[in-house]
């Protein structure tokens, strides 16, 4: 029984000492980066350093397609729903109230005695 | 495809219908019914009318409108007759069918 225990306590031992090794010294990077790691931003707009001097951004190629496709749909849905008709019972109620209201009072106009007849 | 630019209603119900046996033209039965359905909508549309016609009249006569607006009230109470919903909470003689009564 001594034997077996003192053999895992050596075991044990061994190994927190490299993994106490390997945390302290290293290559400098340290356990929490990985290749490619930058400490702080480099203060770009969309981290996209700026063109040399005298040249522009060249677009990428997903943006001629995607602003023509965004233009037309603004256009076609502020003319096309503008330009859509009016056919909905309510309009067509309130022009038929209209009428039957005007021929209403052309009658009680032209009869004076029909009055009382407009009554429902 | 020709866009219409208005809807157009027959503004009398079918002539085939026969009220006392509606199932004589199941056609004829269900366009009475739609017939029916619009006569309500110009119903409640000509309420409507009615009720901007008085707010406007209330807002121009200002302190006259008891006198001068009368009419427009006789005309709108007589307008929503059995039109719109919640007639429950209104006496039944401004919602019901008016009655005849013979003057003397």
């Amino acid at each position: 029984m001594r034997a077996i225990s003192t053999a895992a306590g050596g075991m044990l031992r061994a190994r927190l000492r490299s993994s106490s090794r390997v945390r302290g010294g290293g290559d400098g990077a340290g356990r929490w980066t990985t290749p490619g790691h930058e400490e702080r931003p480099k203060g770009y707009l969309f981290n996209r350093p700026p063109p040399p001097p005298g040249e522009t951004r060249k677009w990428e190629d997903w943006e001629l397609p995607c602003y023509i496709t965004s233009f037309l749909t603004v256009v076609i849905l502020g003319v096309g729903l503008n330009a859509k008709p009016d056919l909905t019972i309510e309009t067509w109620a309130h022009e038929k109230a209209l009428e039957r209201l005007k021929q209403q009072e052309l009658a009680a106009v032209s009869g004076g005695g029909d009055a009382d007849a407009d009554a429902e | 495809m020709v866009r219409k630019a208005k809807v157009e209603f027959d503004e009398q119900p079918p002539d085939n219908f026969d009220p006392k046996n509606p199932y004589a033209d199941p056609v004829a039965m269900l366009e009475y019914r739609e017939h029916l359905v619009r006569e309500k909508w110009i119903q409640i549309e000509t309420a409507k009318i009615i009720r901007e016609r008085l707010r406007w009249c209330y807002r121009i006569e200002g302190i006259n409108h008891h006198q001068k607006c009368r009419h427009l009230v006789d005309q709108y109470l007589e307008a929503t007759r059995g039109v719109g919903w919640g007639k429950d909470a209104r006496p039944p003689e401004l919602h019901e069918p008016k009655k005849i009564i013979e003057a003397e």
